[in-house]
Formats: C-alpha cells, sequence, structure tokens
C-alpha cells in the first residue's frame, strides 16, 4: 500500500497512549523546550557527580503537569528513548496500572521499568568486582566464582572462570556469593547484587527496603556505569497512599537520581487539598514543566508536521506540501475544539493517512479529511450551517477567503439570481450603484442590499454612513456587515457571522458549478432569510 | 455615449476639461448626454474662467475645495463633524451602551479574569467552581449564564486561556468535562 506524501507506512500511531516506539518523534516547540530542560536537569546533575561520591543532596525533582492528552507521557517516553545521551538510566513507570500500590508492587514496577539493559550490564561489572576482589586473595570472592585448586592446576584463571558465568556457561556459587556479600556489603546493596548476579527477583517487605534497595541501585548505576537514575512515575494520583510513597521518595533522596513525576492539574490541585506535605515539596521541585500551551495550534500544527518529516526519507514533503498541511490543520483546529489536544489530531491524522492511502490520494486532501471525519466522528458537523457545509468544502471555502467582501457580494448577488429564477423576488434590471444588488420582493416592496465586509471596522463605518445616505432610493435597505453596528431606523443591518459566510460562499460555488439540488432549495430560503433579504 | 463622455469627464482629473472640447470629442450631441449625467450627478458643469468646464462629482469637489476658500473652511468642518460621528459610531458600539449583550459580556470577561487572578494557584490553574462563585456573586447572574458566558470567552480568546479536565463542574468539550482554567 502507498501511504500520501510517499511515506512507506503511516507515520502516525494508531494507539490512544504513546508507546516507546511511538515517542521516538517529538515535536512541537514547547515540548521540546521542557525536553530541553529535563535534559538541562540531567547533565547538572551529571557534571556535579562525575568522577565523585553521590551524596543526598544530588537528588532532583522535576514535576510535568499538564492535562489529559497533552503529550506528557509522551515527553516521558521520549527521553526514556534517547539514544544520544550515555550518562542516564530511566525506569518508567505507569503508576495507574499498579494496584494495589503497595511498597512490594511499587518497587516492581520501578525495577521492571528500567528494562533488562541496564541489569545485565550492572551484572557484569559487578561480576568482574568479584574476580577483581578473588584475584585479590578474597577467599569468597574465589568461593563465589569457583576458583579452586585444580583450575590453578589447570591453568585456568580467575578470567575466564568469571567469564563462564558472564556467559551463563557456568553458575555462581551462591554459598561463597552470600560469604562474599556479607563481607563486601551493605544489607540492600547486597540484596541488589544478589538479585542482579542471580537474576532473580528481590522481594522487600517495607518501605525501608524499598529505598534501600533504589539507593543501591542508584549508586551502582553511578559508581559502575557512570550513570545517574531517572524515575518517571507517570499518572500520579492523589490517593493517600500513593502520595506517602512519594513523599517519602522524595525525602529518602535517593543520591544521583532524579524523581520526575507526571499529572494532571486536577490531580495537582487535588494533592494540595489531600495532602499539603507533598503539595509543598512538589512547590518546590526543582524544575516545573508546564507544557502551558501544548494543546495550542501552532504546536499541534508542529507536531502533526514532524511525524511526517520524520518518516520522510525521500524528502518528497516539501515546505509547500508542509504549509498545505498546516493550513488544513489549522482550519480542522479552529472549527473543532474536539481535535484541539495532540492525541485528538494524532488520531484524527492516523486515520486520514490511512483513509488517504484508500483512496490512493497523494497527500491529505480536503475530500480525505471529510471522509476521515464522517467515519470517525460521524456526529460532527459545522456550527451553525444552515447549509450542512460539508467539512472538506470548508475547509477548502475557509483557506480560501483572502477576499471575502468581494466573494460575499457574489454569493448574494447568486443569491438573488436564485430567488428571482424561482419566482420569489424580482431583481431590478436597473441596478444602484450604492447597493450591491437591487430587487423587489412579492410585494412589490423595492430592496437594496449592500455588502460592507472590509477587514478595516472603522473603513465599515464609514461606508455604511455612505451606503446609508442612499437608503431613499430603496424601500427598504438591508446593509450585511462584519462590523458591530447599532440598528439604525434606516437600515436593516445584518451581522454576518462566520457560519454563514460559509454557507454563502457554499451556495454561491454550487449554483455557479450548477450543481444546486431540489432538497437544497428549503435550506437556501432558510439562509436567504436568516440574512434577511427575502 | 453617456459612458465614454463620463470615463473622458473622470480622466480629465480635478482640473477637468472644457465642454467646447468635449463637443468637438463627441459632437454636438453630446449636449444631451451632459444634461443626463448632470441630473444624476455624476458630472457637474461649472464656469472656470470664462469658459465652460465639466467635472465628475469627486474631482468637482477636490477642485473647489482647492479654489474656493469658504468651500474650503466649510468642507473642513463637515470632513470634522464626519469624523465625529463616525468616532461616536465605534465609542457607541463597542461602549457599554451599545448593545445590552455585549455589556454583560465585557462586565464578564472583567470579573471572571478578576477572579482568576485573584484565585490563581502558583501554575495559574483555577478551578470553575470558585470562579463561578465570585463572579455570579459579583454580578448576580446565574451558573448557566456564568457557563455559557466563560465557554463563549474562551472560545473567542484562543491562546489566551487553557482549560484542564478534572472537577466537579466547568464547561464540557470533546464531551469530556473541564473543571479547570488559567491564562496563559
Amino acid at each position: 500500500m502507498t501511504y500520501p506524501y510517499g511515506l512507506k507506512e503511516n507515520p502516525y500511531p494508531s494507539s490512544p497512549t504513546p508507546t516507546e516506539h511511538d515517542a521516538r518523534i517529538l515535536g512541537g516547540t514547547r515540548h521540546n523546550e521542557a525536553k530541553g530542560a529535563i535534559i538541562e536537569c540531567i547533565s547538572d546533575l551529571y557534571r556535579k557527580i562525575s568522577r565523585k561520591k553521590a551524596t543526598e543532596n544530588d537528588f532532583r525533582l522535576i514535576t510535568v503537569v499538564q492535562d489529559v492528552g497533552s503529550g506528557k507521557t509522551h515527553l516521558a517516553l521520549h527521553i526514556k528513548t534517547l539514544k544520544t545521551r550515555q550518562d542516564i538510566v530511566t525506569s518508567y513507570v505507569d503508576l495507574s496500572t499498579i494496584s494495589p500500590k503497595t511498597n512490594e508492587s511499587i518497587y516492581g514496577a520501578m525495577v521492571s521499568g528500567f528494562g533488562r539493559d541496564l541489569f545485565s550490564e550492572m551484572r557484569e561489572k559487578l561480576l568482574w568486582q568479584i574476580c577483581d576482589a578473588a584475584q585479590k586473595g578474597d577467599v569468597h570472592a574465589r568461593r563465589a566464582i569457583g576458583y579452586g585448586f585444580v583450575d590453578r592446576l589447570k591453568g585456568i584463571t580467575m578470567k575466564q572462570k568469571t567469564e563462564d558465568i558472564i556467559y551463563d556457561k557456568k553458575t555462581i556459587s551462591e554459598e561463597g556469593l552470600a560469604g562474599y556479600l556479607a563481607t563486601n556489603y551493605s544489607h540492600h546493596e547486597a540484596a541488589v547484587v544478589k538479585s542482579t548476579i542471580l537474576r532473580t527477583e528481590d522481594r522487600i517487605t517495607n518501605l525501608d527496603d524499598l529505598h534501600g534497595r533504589l539507593g543501591a541501585i542508584a549508586r551502582f548505576s553511578h559508581n559502575l556505569l557512570g550513570k545517574v537514575i531517572l524515575f518517571e512515575l507517570d499518572e500520579l494520583d492523589s490517593q493517600e497512599g500513593t502520595l506517602d510513597f512519594v513523599k517519602s521518595l522524595i525525602n529518602a533522596h535517593i543520591p544521583s537520581s532524579i524523581l520526575l513525576l507526571i499529572t494532571t492539574p486536577s490531580v495537582y490541585l487535588d494533592v494540595q487539598r489531600v495532602n499539603p506535605s507533598v503539595f509543598d515539596r512538589l512547590e518546590k521541585a526543582n524544575y516545573k514543566i508546564d507544557l502551558a500551551g501544548a494543546n495550542s495550534i501552532d504546536e499541534l500544527i508542529e507536531i502533526a508536521v514532524e511525524y511526517i518529516r520524520e518518516a520522510d526519507k525521500t524528502a518528497r514533503f516539501n515546505k509547500k506540501e508542509q504549509q498545505d498541511l498546516a493550513a488544513k490543520i489549522r482550519v480542522l483546529c479552529d472549527e473543532f475544539p474536539e481535535f484541539r489536544n495532540v492525541r485528538s489530531i494524532i488520531n484524527i491524522l492516523n486515520h486520514a493517512v490511512e483513509k488517504a492511502a484508500d483512496l490512493g490520494e497523494q497527500v491529505i486532501s480536503e475530500p480525505v479529511i471529510d471522509e476521515t471525519i464522517k467515519q470517525t466522528y460521524p456526529g460532527l458537523k459545522i456550527k451553525g450551517s444552515i447549509m450542512e457545509v460539508p467539512i472538506s468544502e470548508f475547509i477548502r471555502i475557509k483557506r480560501a477567503s483572502g477576499t471575502t467582501q468581494n466573494q460575499v457580494k457574489e454569493a448574494l448577488s447568486n443569491l438573488i439570481n436564485y430567488a428571482h429564477e424561482m419566482g420569489n423576488v424580482s431583481k431590478s434590471s436597473k441596478q444602484n450603484p450604492s447597493f450591491d444588488v437591487v430587487y423587489s420582493d412579492a410585494f412589490g416592496t423595492k430592496i437594496g442590499v449592500a455588502v460592507v465586509m472590509d477587514s478595516s471596522h472603522t473603513k465599515n463605518f464609514e461606508m455604511i454612513s455612505n451606503v446609508v445616505k442612499s437608503s431613499a432610493f430603496v424601500d427598504k435597505l438591508v446593509i450585511l456587515t462584519n462590523t458591530s453596528i447599532p440598528q439604525s431606523g434606516q437600515a436593516i443591518i445584518v451581522n454576518v457571522d462566520k457560519s454563514k459566510v460559509v454557507d454563502l460562499l457554499y451556495f454561491s460555488s454550487k449554483y455557479s458549478e450548477h450543481k444546486l439540488e431540489e432538497p437544497e432549495t428549503e435550506k437556501i430560503k432558510m439562509l436567504a432569510k436568516t440574512i434577511c433579504v427575502i | 455615449m453617456n459612458s465614454q463622455i463620463l470615463e473622458r469627464v473622470v480622466a480629465s482629473g480635478v482640473c477637468g476639461i472644457k465642454k467646447a472640447e468635449l463637443k468637438k470629442a463627441f459632437g454636438k450631441e453630446c449636449d444631451t448626454s451632459l444634461d443626463e449625467l448632470a441630473k444624476d450627478e455624476k458630472i457637474i458643469v461649472d464656469n472656470k474662467g470664462v469658459a465652460h468646464y465639466v467635472w465628475s462629482k469627486e474631482n468637482y469637489v477636490s477642485h473647489i475645495s482647492e479654489n474656493d476658500p469658504k468651500f474650503k473652511i466649510i468642507s473642513g468642518l463637515v470632513k470634522n463633524l464626519e469624523n465625529s460621528v463616525n468616532q461616536l459610531k465605534i465609542d457607541l458600539a463597542s461602549g457599554p451602551q451599545a448593545d445590552p449583550g455585549h455589556r454583560v459580556y465585557s462586565d464578564f470577561k472583567a470579573s471572571f479574569d478578576g477572579a482568576l487572578s485573584d484565585l490563581s494557584t502558583s501554575m495559574g490553574w483555577v478551578q470553575f467552581t470558585a470562579i463561578r462563585q465570585k463572579v455570579c456573586d459579583s454580578l448576580g447572574i446565574s451558573a448557566e449564564k456564568f457557563y455559557s458566558l466563560a465557554l463563549q470567552l474562551i472560545e473567542s480568546n484562543e491562546g489566551k486561556y487553557e482549560i484542564s479536565t478534572g472537577g466537579q463542574e466547568g464547561i464540557h468539550v470533546r464531551g469530556l468535562l473541564h473543571g479547570y482554567v488559567r491564562r496563559l
């Protein structure tokens, strides 16, 4: 299947929540600024503790607060997937997936949140440490790697024995390891080393265990791998248990680690009510990432464009096509608040790309958007539209509405011509230059209509004032305008809003192309009535 | 012929064109056309020196504004008057007396922004409930009116306000209850 813009696959994720794979792409100025702030925090901490022992002062707290669907999780996963920086290891935990939230379940989630790589690297380093100790004469270390008299006679080195364990050709002696750990490590460190080397699950029973283990992991990560630990806790809620846990984690000041808490404004403000002590701590976070304006139309456009740009290997998605897509998204978001959200716009674009591929379109065209919306949001209609303008036509009209005044004048003239053809009015053959159209209604009343829709309202006041001077030439004067002006005794002022303009232009284009159908007559009459021309 | 004569007259600009010249160009029959155009107030025929000249209406106004001091003064006064009237219209349209709906809206906006600023937290988010209580008390409007005006305010100021889901009451967007708001 060929996708639009020459793409080999649909660049937009279909999942309602991002996956690590989806999060490789990060678009939008605000999202990138937020990413910059997090990276700055990591780099600062890394610089501070590199080549020295980390202390409890080397702990940072970051909060990310924004509404649902604004891209917080995407940002967190993007940070986790950053491959360019080798100085960080991230554990991403979605707290909403943990139930019940016990110390043990949270610890389990945090450990598995690191993924396998961290512990594989750590295992290797720890085994080499044991090898070093064995070479220096540590009896427990020698026992752990199973190095004995026979090995020495056979000419097997300690390094070889260690390599065999690393590559799973042999197993470590658990008894020997226990002795080695008891003499060289604290209780928590020993537990982490044991579970890492033996690849077993480390069970904890209380909060002290949890902090101790996490502290040990951070310490090993820093000392052995030179990496800062980033704990990302997503979907932070305001339940008492969660907040107690978060408070303890902040208080624990795990050295060489960063705690990144992700939540929504409603939860954040709930925390203030439920647990002021935690709220106070969150308020004093080292970095408070706001993502303000994350759902602004400009940001949404940047994000949408970034997905295609990243997937476009042939550079076919040029500036013109980017601007074209941006303009369509802008109209869509302007009209439908439903789409003013990162998750929603990505969702609709995912469907639109599939639809474009089905229809064999090379770009996400107006008809593609129309079809997509019909299928995915069947109830969606243009607000206030009498003519029931299809969304594709709406986008086309809105994008081409540079010279609205002239277009509306032409549409008005077409509307009166149509009414004349239908026998509702009689269009005057002798037109007056002061008005855009003059006609007589069924009662013989001579009606003049003027369109005053300049972008400058001051100019409109002047023009209306001039038109009103000519009111004596007709029995009734109607002024269609976009300027808010009080009703006058000499003219009927009709305020033409956005939806009426679109309706008029839609009617006009169908009339000009002779595509009006019988059922539309009533709608056209209704439109004419709403602007007081019939 | 009328349109050709009118075109020629308009093209002659502020200086106007001698009637005799028009007769030369269009023949003696042009007198009837000139009368018709003068009747429709599309052209003005007046003396300049000893000759009869013809101007378009707009050009004639410019001509006498330059050459007749009395007209110049009166024209200046009329223009000032017209400007004042236009200004008044603008003031009226945007002022509190213009439209009761508009007045309610502008009072609401001021009150809403005031409450938002007073109740604002460190991140700027405020519960709609708190703003509603404050605004309804000060303006004496119902909760329904408050939310209808709040929705209007937020929709017409895209980029100035931000709303967020949650809370007990608020406005509905995308089928979700948005109970928090802040100014950007």
